[in-house]
């Protein structure tokens, strides 16, 4: 019986692939991505029994997400791809196969989102663009809530 | 939907994220926001997606014990609800049981076990209506939580609010059976030869003393009949408890008080009159009459089952009398026919102006002609009001009045918490007489 977490493989990917992005692209100040890293396996230690855990580990993920996405945004694609991971398994959202897709899902609209980050010179396009998509998605989801409420509470939709 | 605590923390870390991007042009903190709204955006689609799977599953069979009921008896409703459980997604299942009725025992929230097959669970619990006529259950309500929302759906379609529970009136004013059902007819006549007084007559049975026999009415009708006799008697005094709301707090203290009073009161009038009425009100609304109780036992269980703080389905706010208005209006009348100063009269017929519009919009209140009818069955000469005085008491003057009208001797007793450096209040009738109006 393996007594193997499943998000340490997913941890384990993180370590090694930011030591090694580190050592590739050799940025100046190369000392904040593994700092952060070692922040983020500090909280994820520290908080195994403390309430609300996904929380302080998506907090962590975000400043190790920034820290090196600020080195290159492939390397930050990459932590966020692994991160979220780690939070899926770790809260038992990818146990089993159906999860999969969704974690695929994000994962690739994630790589939408850099490859859009990427090709802008500022910040202010892809926010607005961004914003657009959250908006329309929020639209269509507030009309979809309504019709649902309304067909269950015993009128027609 | 609703952010739990957990989601809340993480929108306002990509707002924060967002607005830092924004406000240093930075692409890396950008994409840590996004990537967390992806995230959040995400699971949101998928929780919707699972409580809508959940949802469609659900089926709901209520049954009644009996399907009419009287105002105030309590039933058994038994509620069978099947649903299929997904994992990670917690549901709560809240059975609504009809507006205007008490639960008296029983569960009426089921906690379902997260990721388990199609599974049926059983609500069963007592309701008592407060209000005839014909009611629908509200339906069921479903709490959905996981780790970052929680939603609520309310579940009211025709499957899941019958069937319709019809409420019959409560007997309570009705006139209780008399003699008449065997055959005999009132007579309530004085006898001039002693004190007894004739109350009936009725038919001769065998063992029936033959000295009570009345032979003139025998004669003339062909058949035996028998006197009843009743000798005069005094009447117990009527108790009459108003109940405070259970919807409201109400000082601990006084309540005990008013309990060990009426308690007192009760063992007294029993030990002295061999029977008692009590009737328990909660504002303007008849709770239980018991009427003629003779034994003690009984009456105490009766009074341990009733005094504690009720239910009001029905509410006044300062509602008036219609026959202090009209006083109020004549009181107006006279005392501007002897006013000299024009300002005074102005003044009054404003007053009279303002009586008489309230007069006109307001009608009896149902309270009045319950108690009304509640009170023509009873034989009193006294009665006794135990109330809390919290809350509105304008009910008081409904119950006052009808009483007074039947030369009964009204006494209101407000009991209150002792305070220090003043006595609790004994009030009477004359005391109460501007609450209500």
């Amino acid at each position: 019986m393996s007594t193997f977490p499943p998000e340490y493989r997913f941890l384990i990917l993180l370590a090694l692939g930011i030591i090694g992005i580190t050592a590739y692209l050799r940025p100046d100040t190369w000392y904040p991505a593994p700092a952060l890293l070692l922040l983020f396996l500090g909280v994820y230690t520290l908080t195994r029994s403390w309430p609300d855990r996904g929380f302080y580990i998506v907090c962590s993920g975000a400043l190790l997400i920034a820290g090196t996405g600020a080195i290159n945004i492939w390397a930050g694609l990459f932590t966020a791809w692994m991160t979220a991971g780690t939070v899926c398994s770790s809260h038992g959202l990818l146990r089993e196969k159906p999860d999969l897709p969704y974690f695929l899902g994000f994962c690739g609209v994630t790589f939408a989102v850099a490859l859009l980050i990427e090709f802008s010179n500022h910040v202010l396009l892809p926010l607005s663009i961004l914003t657009a998509g959250c908006v329309i998605v929020l639209l269509v989801q507030s009309v979809r809530v309504y019709q649902f409420k309304k067909h269950y509470s015993g009128g027609e939709s | 939907m609703q952010l739990r605590r957990c989601s809340q923390g993480i929108c306002l870390v990509t707002l924060l994220l967002i607005a830092g991007a924004l406000a240093l042009d930075d692409p890396a903190l950008l994409f840590a926001g996004s990537a967390l709204a992806v995230a959040v955006l995400g699971q949101y689609l998928v929780f919707d997606r699972d409580i809508r799977e959940i949802a469609s599953s659900v089926q709901c069979r209520r049954t009644l014990g009996r399907n009419m009921v009287r105002r105030g008896t309590s039933l058994l409703v038994t509620t069978r609800i099947t649903l299929r459980g997904l994992p990670r997604i917690h549901v709560l299942i809240n059975e609504l049981p009809p507006s205007k009725t008490l639960v008296m025992d029983g569960e009426t929230t089921i906690d379902t076990v997260p990721g388990s097959p199609e599974q049926t669970y059983l609500c069963r619990y007592r309701i008592v209506p407060l209000i005839h006529g014909d009611l629908r259950f509200s339906g069921i309500e479903l709490t959905f939580k996981n780790f970052f929302f929680s939603y609520t759906l309310r579940l009211s379609r025709e499957t899941e609010t019958g069937p319709v529970l019809s409420v019959l009136p409560a007997g309570l004013f009705q006139a209780p059976s008399t003699d008449s059902l065997e055959g005999s007819r009132d007579n309530r006549k004085a006898s001039v030869l002693s004190t007894v007084d004739i109350h009936s007559l009725r038919e001769y049975q065998p063992g029936d003393d033959l000295r009570h026999v009345d032979w003139k009415i025998s004669a003339k009708y062909n058949k035996m009949y028998i006197r009843k006799y009743s000798s005069p008697t005094s009447h117990p005094p009527l108790l009459i408890v108003d109940l405070p709301w259970c919807g409201a707090p109400c000082p601990e203290k006084a309540f005990a008080k008013m309990i060990s009073e009426v308690t007192g009161m009760v063992t007294d009038t029993l030990q002295s009159f061999q029977h008692i009425s009590i009737l328990f009100i909660s504002g303007p609304n008849i709770i239980h009459l018991i009427r003629e109780e003779k034994n003690p036992a009984h009456c105490l269980a009766e009074l341990k089952e009733w005094m504690h703080p009720a239910e009001r389905s029905v509410h006044f706010y300062r509602m008036p009398d219609r026959n202090d208005l009209r006083s109020m209006i004549r009181h107006c009348e006279d005392a501007g026919s002897r006013a000299q100063d024009p300002r005074v009269r102005a003044v009054l017929e404003t007053l009279k102006d303002r009586y008489t519009g309230i007069l006109y919009c307001q009608r009896n209140p149902a309270f009045a002609g319950q108690v009304t009818r509640t009170l023509s069955q009873l034989l009193l000469t006294n009665a006794y009001l135990f109330t809390l005085g919290c809350g509105d008491t304008s009910h008081i003057r409904h119950v006052v009045r009808p009483l007074r009208t039947c030369q009964v001797q009204v006494t209101v007793r407000v009991i209150e918490e002792a305070r220090e450096g003043r006595p609790a209040r004994r009030d009477t009738f004359s005391a109460v007489r501007g609450v209500g109006a």
